[in-house]
């Protein structure tokens, strides 16, 4: 079983897709974490729940800084997608137009619905229609998003997409494709939020916590088998793949849909160990977050790998060594060691400054 | 690279291009240096607090804090995406460029933006829990990671306007370190310094908490962290020395436009800094918040005429040397003026219907080409209005010589037909669009404008050759 991708292909392609993935897989937590709660507290409101119980206060508490991380991070893959697939990332972009860029409004909107969430967290009915303004918003944006990438890898339709001037792209796979992506943000936002509460935050108590996270994991079960009968299809079902697409491709994404399935199991692990603990283990918050990596690393390579095959990788890697004539590289390895230094710095003090103030 | 005509052009309608990126950018460029003298100012404030000199400095410090969160990260830093997202939308080959040459340097900038995001972030959660010591050192990272982001992303926009030595050797560092790298870092600066302590002026006067003589002797504090805006003359001086000599005469009065904007800076630049330095430190006033909220505006006004003549004295590029701002490479004019500026467009016309003649469409799509990406046809900056009171011979004329008709103006990059194909729908649009429209097969004016084209060269004006 080859996981080498995607340090098998030419450099430098091999380091952009590399970093693209990494930086993506940062951005896909804090959005599945976004979406998972917006769902969730719009879920919660508008079946008239009157309290905030801990996973709701929890969310309607993080939420803003989810969605300020979510796209603080999503500015790295953001760029490596321009580096690797420039040709086909803006022609998307530009044939969406208005639609594509209203994203950006829609963002800002739902920013502040969010803190207007944490503000008035007990006022029913307007969280009820705030928090479902906001899950509209994030999921107008996450539909955007898989057009987008949808319309960039189908350039046989550009000419008439463009001609028709229609601003959104009419492909029933990308409604199957968005339903996969929420179905996998789900399961991932519970886990991030169990996580968040056993260790106390926003004024958890264990009790609430534990029982909280058993109710928690039926949702995530159900949307993690969900999400699972959904992968293989619509990765590599909703693109068409041509016979040559095939021969390219020649099965390589099939391993990572077993590493995904794998992380799937260890999730599942983390989870059916957390129902018979009394407390958050160890061995716990290893097997879920680290189930948790490796399906959502299976998937991203799995996509990843799709994608290239549908382009031509020659011209691509010609273009990218073209590109990694550009210096720079080394300065961005030693401030991405100082970043690292320093948020870890930013962490450990604020957490002893905490300590010695309680 | 990629070729400029690959990519499909979108039609904004009235609104011109440049203005609707140029105020996106304004906006995002306010934000983005309040962001960054905002906290310097409250690393100021929080040593001001530990060394017991401002008894209210802690109280405002958070206050402030709150707005720089709710206004900076979430509207800045998405406008700051806006940025890439409508540069893609207005010039792809730009953009691509930018992003081909510097990507190292981007990513780079991405991780001072995340280090301030986070440190912000655990300042504005937590900020009230900590020791003074943590406090100050979460305000000093969140500083030098905002001003880190900016030194990146300054030597990007400068390499621009002045990309120097790169041009020949490709250097990076060349390119980075140019000669507008520094005037340009160090007036930043000193204006992020300034919209942060105007901000503050205007938060002190929403707090009911402040008496007058919090609010007179806290304001003081904040223009004595502006007072560096006296030096803003010898920098803005000093800016305008390392520009190049043709991008410095558009803004010396070669362009009345830019030369109106530059003077609207000047004006509002010095009028903050008396009134800073004069009013709030020497004399120590005190200044209510319709006074505040006034030089705020004075402020962005500044902000927006500096940009403006930014974006302005880089015509007729985008990069200079490298891409024309309608993203036409000078090495390819003379190609296009033989293949034609059309042939390699594969996107159609939508409206191809409504022309009464295949020489109009043809001429519409030159205007896609060449024109739309600063000009409209009949709304603002016009080419109706521009070029509708011409003679036609005046039009083939001054279009065929465009870079001497109007030295910001890129050379015509077409065949002669393409060149007719326009003029005659300037024409058409200038009758009101009629029904019928003969098609123009003047083979004499075809050759006149082939010897016009000759004469003017495929060089910029600034190149010299063809006067």
């Amino acid at each position: 079983m080859n996981l080498s991708f995607p340090f098998e292909l030419a450099w430098p392609t091999s380091g952009y897709v590399a970093l693209y993935l990494v930086t993506l897989l940062m951005h896909a937590l804090f959005m599945s974490y976004v979406v998972g709660g917006a769902l969730a507290v719009a879920f919660v409101r508008l079946h008239g729940v009157r309290e905030n119980g801990p996973v709701t206060r929890t969310f309607i508490d993080w939420l803003p800084f989810a969605l300020s991380a979510a796209i603080t991070a999503g500015v790295a893959p953001l760029l490596f997608v321009q580096i690797l697939y420039q040709r086909e990332f803006y022609t998307a972009n530009l044939l969406s137009f208005h639609r594509w860029m209203s994203i950006l409004p829609v963002l800002i909107g739902a920013f502040y619905l969010l803190y207007l969430l944490k503000a008035r967290p007990h006022a029913r009915r307007l969280s009820a229609a705030v928090a479902s303004a906001v899950a509209f918003s994030v999921i107008f944006v996450a539909w955007s998003w898989v057009e987008n990438h949808m319309l960039s890898l189908n350039p046989d339709v550009w000419v008439k997409q463009y001609e028709s001037g229609a601003m959104a792209y009419r492909d029933p796979a990308v409604f199957l494709r968005l339903a996969f992506w929420v179905a996998l943000a789900l399961p991932t936002a519970c886990w991030l939020v169990t996580l968040q509460m056993r260790f106390g935050a926003s004024g958890t108590e264990p009790e609430e916590a534990l029982f909280a996270s058993r109710k928690l994991a039926r949702v995530a079960l159900g949307f993690l088998v969900v999400a699972a009968a959904l992968a293989p299809f619509v990765l590599r079902g909703t693109l068409s793949l041509s016979p040559v697409d095939e021969t390219h491709l020649d099965g390589a994404d099939l391993p990572y849909f077993a590493l995904a399935a794998v992380g799937l199991l260890f999730t599942l692990g983390g989870w059916l160990r957390l129902q018979h603990l009394p407390r958050l283990s160890g061995l716990c918050v290893v097997l879920g977050s680290l189930g948790l990596a490796l399906t959502w690393w299976g998937v991203l390579c799995a996509r990843e790998l799709i994608r290239l095959a549908r382009l031509d990788l020659d011209t691509l890697t010609q273009r990218h060594a073209e590109l990694a004539t550009s210096s720079g590289l080394v300065v961005f390895l030693v401030f991405a060691v100082l970043a690292l230094l320093v948020t870890a710095w930013i962490f450990r003090r604020v957490a002893r400054s905490l300590r010695q103030s309680k | 690279m990629n070729d400029p005509a690959s990519f499909p052009v979108n039609d904004f309608g009235p609104a011109m291009k440049g203005l609707v990126i140029g105020g996106l950018g304004i906006f995002h460029v306010f934000l983005a240096q309040f962001a960054i003298g905002g906290g310097m100012l409250m690393a100021y404030f929080q040593w001001l607090a530990m060394h017991g000199r401002e008894p209210k400095a802690r109280l405002v410090l958070d206050s402030y804090f709150r707005w720089l969160v709710l206004v900076s990260f979430v509207t800045g830093a998405i406008t700051g995406v806006a940025m890439w997202f409508t540069s893609i939308q207005i010039s792809p080959a730009t953009i691509g460029v930018m992003v081909s040459e510097f990507h190292w340097i981007w990513a780079t900038e991405w991780l001072f933006f995340w280090v301030e995001v986070l440190a912000g972030y655990a300042f504005y959660r937590y900020g009230k829990r900590l020791d003074d010591r943590t406090r100050l050192a979460l305000l000093v990272t969140y500083s030098i990671a905002g001003w880190g982001s900016l030194f990146w992303i300054n030597g990007i926009l400068s390499w621009q306007l002045t990309p120097g030595e790169w041009v020949a050797t490709h250097d990076l560092w060349a390119g980075f370190f140019n000669a507008t790298f520094w005037p340009s870092l160090v007036y930043r600066t000193i204006a992020c310094g300034v919209i942060a302590g105007l901000v503050m002026a205007v938060i002190v006067n929403t707090m009911g908490e402040l008496d007058r003589e919090d609010r007179r002797r806290l304001v003081h504090h904040s223009a004595r962290f502006m007072l560096p805006v006296v030096a803003m003359p010898l920098v803005g001086a000093w800016f305008l020395g390392a520009f190049p000599a043709d991008s410095r005469e558009w803004v010396m009065g070669a362009s009345v436009a830019m030369t109106l904007f530059l003077n609207l800076t000047i004006g509002a630049s010095a009028l903050i800094g008396g009134y800073v330095v004069l009013g709030l430190w020497k004399q120590r006033l005190f200044i209510n918040g319709a006074t505040a909220t006034l030089l705020l505006a004075l402020a962005f006004g500044a902000t927006a005429g500096g940009e403006f003549v930014r974006e302005g004295a880089r015509k007729p590029y985008t990069i200079r040397e490298v891409l024309y701002s309608n993203s036409i490479r000078p090495e390819d004019v003379a190609r296009l003026r033989v293949e034609g500026c059309t042939s390699g467009d594969p996107y159609p016309l939508r409206d191809a219907a409504t022309y009464p003649s295949e020489q109009l469409v043809k001429g519409a799509l030159v205007f896609r080409n060449q024109c739309a990406i600063c000009h409209t046809m009949s709304g603002v900056n016009a080419l109706e209005h521009l070029m509708g009171s011409w003679t036609i011979d005046q039009q083939r004329l001054n279009v065929a010589k465009l870079q001497w008709t109007k030295g910001f103006m890129p050379p015509f990059a077409g065949t002669p037909e393409e060149l007719e194909a326009l003029v005659q729908l300037v024409r058409w649009e200038s009758a009101d669009r009629p029904g019928a429209w003969e098609a123009s097969t003047d083979r004499e004016a075809l050759e006149q404008i082939r010897r016009w084209l000759d004469e003017a060269g495929t060089g910029p004006a600034s190149a010299g050759g063809g006067r």
